[in-house]
């Protein structure tokens, strides 16, 4: 199972890949959507993290394109994000977002939330 | 390194009944500076090679007898003899500098001859008696080896400072 | 390092980043560039801030930067005025944001005042503003009012807000806790649940899979699931996409909640219909079949149950689960899914346009009504996805800030890759010898060689080329823009000004300029003083401005630029210059300079720099902190570089550091004392004279002096200095005439001189100690090691530590 984690903070992108790596996941990053993109287009993914403010294109523009780009729609997109208010859950999911994780997260949580969403 | 590995003697590892207790027993690397032999712990050593000279140091303490490069690292080379006031060594080919680790730092030791590795028992280690200053300081302990007294080497006080401004 | 600790590390390490971003973003921000990239940029690095903040529980920093960032979007998008202010609010608030970063550093505790005012500000500004905007509706309105027909204009205005959106849908989800408690009552009586799901379109279009659905709820107790595939059409109706199945599921023998049960579905809310309902112990030892009728005989109370909406009393509840269950949670998902307002006084007919309406109306929601009418049912189907659409499109659209980020996405994104600096730092050391070994077989080549093996030295001069294109490639990699520390000093100008009541406004040139990591790294603490120093000494306060007829706002520019292999950084204001009778006079009294000598002006300004002077008569808060400007002196020449200072009284003061571009190599001359080798660095060598041509002076002291172009320069004999016997006669040995920092010249003497070349610097104390008159060593093409001078140290007379 490779997930590919975008997100423009090392420290998050760190925390993400200590705990996926733990359990059992291999991990690509990517800093922001357009290299998460760029990466979708050169290796297989089975499972995307994104964080949803990142400078050069924002985590609802990633989804929205790799949605729009038809060969992941079966991709499961995970939302990362710090809002509590539902409004980013929200926007992540019109363009396409296939869950969310709540930052700061819960090692356990995150694992469990990839299992729900990935075969 | 140039040390036979047969002159390993473990029978000092074993007590009166025969039972060999492994956790007391350290190895010890002696060397010699003219008839007295001296040792420290194996596991501080890095390397032992011969006196190929050094480059001295100025304004420096004077049993300093300079630094050699030590694959890409300078490494300071520490006269044992001098170190123990017995005056400058006159090095030759034939001295040896042992290369040891003393905290985060490397130091060369130079010594007449590495002469062999020696297990002894920590029990068997006396402490110095009381009486010159400088052997209490430099010495950690004495042991006796084959009815030879081994001087066992106090790097930090050694090397350190400290001491020898006391 | 634990984990813990390492993720710390990168944490605190990207903070500075972020920090000094933010610096940079606001400095231009109050210059007056209002680009909204700038906004947003800001926007991130606080939000980063508080993401990596809240991994690690510091609390305090969450909360502020929370508050932040909420001044901050409300900035962004026009609620609130970006005025001066505000700009002043902010800039506050970043140095505040630093010092809660730089507490949870080092753990410690700021006091709970910290940082309130401004917090308390943020808040004012955001709910201020949210009452006197009138051109939308606010926060707080939604939160009290309930699914009215406002939202329906969200869809007619794409200029409005995503915010807008928020509030409904907090209603809609404490609606939906309402709901939670009371079924909650419920539960404990459930003994099972039977949830009814249906998939949607847009579940598939987020990538969601019943099937994941099915196997976690099935983890939730023993399952049956039965699918319903009565919609399934003919094939040649067959849509590929399109979503024909749905599922019965009767849990048993579980101790789930119906929240439990809602968890598993958490991702699908409104891209699904779900219904739960309590089995009691006997229904739940029911069979399928049972479940099912009662299904079907609920539909038209459902239907009929839609007025009623979330009004239903608990008493109902209680007689009819089932229904209930439905009809609330369908209700409220009605509600949530666009903001329509619930289908009113529409008789729940069979008749198909009304039925169609109904599910069109309710959006997502649409009815299971599969059973009743096919047909109706994918008119639902088609009106739901109509229905759904629209909902999704306004709300990328109306956040504004996608946008940017959209056009961007055309610009090639730079590749790169993260590399630790230990491995950098191993490649610029090879390379470094390598260059020296390069040079070193250079030296070897004379003319027999050379004519001799014509293909060999063609070979060698290649290998030249090469190394230095990959020496600078290699520095090219440490190399690093000199703003991060730019960047910090105009928080220390603010302060400044702040404390000495001047007005001072620094300007910066050159941010750009790269150099050596390392180097930067050395480069803060010097700065500082510089700065402080200008501030403090230089600037002159309002008033004595206005009397010189100076502008009140005085001006520290900081600038850096490339001049050939160095870099030089210079500090310059607009301030009174240096005082130099005061200078000569405090020198004099301290004893930096002997009385009755005779100084140039130049000598006089570079005093400052000498150690043991300081001009502040009183000690300053600012500049007197029991360092003066020697500190920069010692660790500027500690990397190799040198400090000049130049003033015009009443104009103003300049100082210029001179730094190398990497500290990894070093030009020197490699001479010789005593049949050893030394190096000293080409950089502070004026030139090279033989002896029997120089002119000596010697004084009481017995010490020499050399004259050379009319001045009088200290002579220190290597050899002497060193302790060791000259073997050569006096005749032959050489004056190699340095140039120390701040002008002062030193003659050294030495036996040979053997030629120049290049050396990486080897640190003594890596293993040893610190040597008086030695700034390192080097290992010489032949693996000796030779000791380099310290030309800036080797003035004084040496402080014969042990040496007996």
């Amino acid at each position: 199972m490779r997930v590919l984690t975008v997100d423009d903070s090392r420290t998050i992108l760190a925390m993400l890949k200590h705990t996926l790596t733990d359990a059992g996941y291999e991990v690509l990053q990517a800093e922001n959507g357009q290299q998460g993109l760029d990466m979708l287009g050169q290796e297989n993914v089975d499972v995307v993290i994104t964080d949803v403010n990142m400078p050069v294109m924002d985590g609802i523009e990633f989804i929205r394109q790799v949605r729009a780009g038809g060969q992941h729609h079966n991709l499961p997109i995970l939302i990362l994000t710090t809002e509590t208010s539902q409004e980013k859950r929200d926007l992540g999911r019109a363009a396409g977002g296939t869950g969310w994780i709540v930052k700061p997260f819960d090692p356990d949580k995150l694992v469990s939330v990839i299992r729900k969403v990935s075969h | 390194m140039a040390v036979a590995m047969d002159a390993l003697d473990t029978r000092d590892s074993i007590d009166q009944d025969g039972h060999v207790d492994s956790s007391k027993m350290i190895q010890l690397i002696a060397f010699s500076l003219d008839d007295q032999v001296y040792g420290v712990e194996i596991t501080t050593v890095r390397e032992i090679r011969a006196w190929n000279g050094a480059t001295p140091l100025p304004n420096t303490r004077e049993f300093v007898r300079g630094v050699i490069n030590l694959r890409g690292t300078i490494v300071p080379i520490f006269d044992l003899r001098a170190r123990f006031g017995s005056g400058k060594t006159e090095a030759t080919k034939t001295h040896v500098v042992v290369v040891l680790s003393v905290g985060d730092k490397w130091v060369g030791m130079l010594v007449d001859k590495v002469s062999d590795i020696l297990t002894v028992n920590k029990d068997d280690i006396h402490a110095v008696p009381e009486g010159n200053s400088m052997d209490s300081e430099l010495l950690g302990g004495i042991v006796t080896h084959e009815n030879t007294m081994v001087g066992l080497i106090d790097l930090e006080n050694v090397v350190g400072r400290s001491t020898e401004e006391a | 390092m634990s984990d813990l600790d390492e993720f710390k590390a990168t944490y605190f390490d990207e903070c500075s980043e972020l920090l000094g971003e933010l610096e940079e973003q606001f400095a231009a921000i109050e210059e007056g560039d209002r680009e909204s990239d700038r906004m947003h940029a800001v926007f991130r690095a606080i939000h980063s801030i508080k993401g990596g903040a809240g991994a690690f529980g510091f609390q305090r920093l969450v909360e502020f930067a929370h508050s932040f960032e909420t001044l901050l979007d409300y900035v962004r998008d026009g609620r609130v005025e970006l005025s001066d202010d505000v700009v002043a609010l902010c800039i506050r608030a970043n140095d505040i944001v630093a010092d809660f970063v730089a507490a949870a550093r080092v753990e410690e505790d700021l006091g709970a005042d910290f940082g309130a005012e401004e917090k308390a500000q943020f808040e004012a500004l955001c709910n201020g503003d949210a009452e006197d905007e009138d051109d939308g509706p606010t926060q707080e309105d939604f939160d009290e009012i309930e699914f009215t027909p406002v939202m329906v204009d969200l869809e007619d205005e794409p200029a409005s807000d995503s915010f807008d959106e928020a509030p409904l849908s907090d209603g809609a989800a404490a609606d939906l806790a309402e709901i939670a408690l009371e079924t909650d009552k419920v539960d404990d009586a459930a003994r099972g649940w039977r949830v009814e799901f249906t998939p949607l379109p847009a579940l598939y279009e987020r990538a969601n899979d019943p099937l994941l659905l099915l196997r976690e709820l099935a983890g939730l107790g023993t399952s049956t699931i039965e699918a319903r595939l009565t919609e399934l059409p003919l094939l040649h109706d067959f849509e590929p996409f399109g979503v024909y199945c749905s599922w019965v599921i009767t849990l048993t023998d579980t101790s789930a909640s119906e929240a439990d049960i809602r968890e598993v579905f958490e991702f699908v809310e409104g891209d699904c219909e779900i219904a739960i309902a309590a089995i009691d112990g006997s229904a739940a030892a029911a069979s399928a079949p049972v479940a099912e009728a009662e299904e079907e005989t609920s539909f038209a109370d459902l239907a009929a149950s839609l007025n009623a909406g979330a009004e239903m009393d608990e008493d109902a509840i209680s007689e009819e689960p089932v229904s209930e269950d439905q009809a609330v949670e369908e209700a409220s998902a009605a509600n949530k899914s666009d903001g329509e307002p619930v289908a009113e006084d529409k008789p729940a007919a069979k008749s198909q346009p009304s039925f169609a309406d109904l599910a069109g109306e309710l959006g997502v929601t649409g009815l299971d009504a599969g059973d009743e009418d096919e047909d109706a049912a994918d008119a639902a189907i088609a009106k739901t996805e109509a229905a759904a659409k629209p909902a999704a499109a306004p709300a990328p659209a109306a956040a504004g800030y996608t946008k940017p980020a959209a056009t961007e996405t055309r610009k090639p994104a730079m590749q790169s890759i993260r590399v630790d600096l230990d491995k950098v730092d191993r490649v610029v050391n090879m390379v470094g010898e390598l260059v020296i070994t390069q040079s070193m077989l250079n030296q070897q080549m004379d003319d027999t060689l050379r004519d001799k093996y014509q293909e060999l030295v063609r070979g060698i001069e290649v290998l030249a080329q090469t190394t230095r294109g990959l020496q600078d490639s290699v520095m090219a990699i440490r190399a690093q823009p000199v703003k991060s520390v730019f960047s910090r000093m105009p928080r220390l100008v603010r302060e400044l000004s702040a404390k000495t009541g001047k007005k001072i406004r620094l300007e910066m040139v050159g941010e750009n300029t790269e150099i050596d990591k390392t180097v930067i790294e050395q480069l803060s603490d010097p700065l500082t003083h510089m700065i402080r120093n200008s501030a403090d000494h230089g600037i002159e306060t309002i008033e004595k401005r206005t009397d010189k007829g100076k502008p009140e706002t005085g001006v520290i520019k900081l600038s850096a630029e490339q001049a050939g292999g160095s870099i030089l950084i210079v500090v310059e204001d607009d301030g009174a210059g240096i005082n130099r009778e005061r200078v000569l006079e405090i020198a004099r009294e301290r004893g930096v300079v002997p009385p009755d000598t005779q100084l140039t002006e130049d000598q006089i300004d570079n005093l400052i720099f000498a150690p043991g002077f300081s001009t502040a008569s009183e000690v300053s808060d600012i500049s007197g902190r029991g360092v003066g400007m020697d500190v920069v002196l010692s660790n500027i020449k500690k990397i190799g570089g040198s400090v000049n200072v130049k003033s015009r009284p009443g104009f103003g003061t300049r100082m210029t550091l001179r730094l190398p571009l990497t500290l990894a190599v070093l030009d020197v001359m490699l001479v010789k004392v005593a049949d050893c080798h030394y190096v000293i660095p080409l950089s502070s060598i004026v030139e090279t004279i033989q002896t029997s041509r120089s002119d000596f002076g010697s004084v009481p002291s017995g010490s020499r002096l050399l004259k050379v172009r009319g001045e009088y320069v200290q002579v220190v004999d290597l050899a002497d200095r060193f302790d060791m016997n000259s073997i050569t006669d006096d005749e032959h040995r050489f004056v190699v005439l340095c140039e120390a920092e701040g002008g002062v010249k030193v003659a050294l003497i030495v036996d040979d001189i053997v030629g120049q070349q290049q050396v990486v610097i080897k640190s003594l104390e890596e293993n040893y100690e610190s040597i008086d008159g030695i700034a390192g060593g080097t290992i010489l093409g032949d693996g000796s090691v030779a000791l380099i001078v310290d030309v800036q140290g080797i003035k004084a007379s040496p402080t014969r530590q042990n040496a007996a």
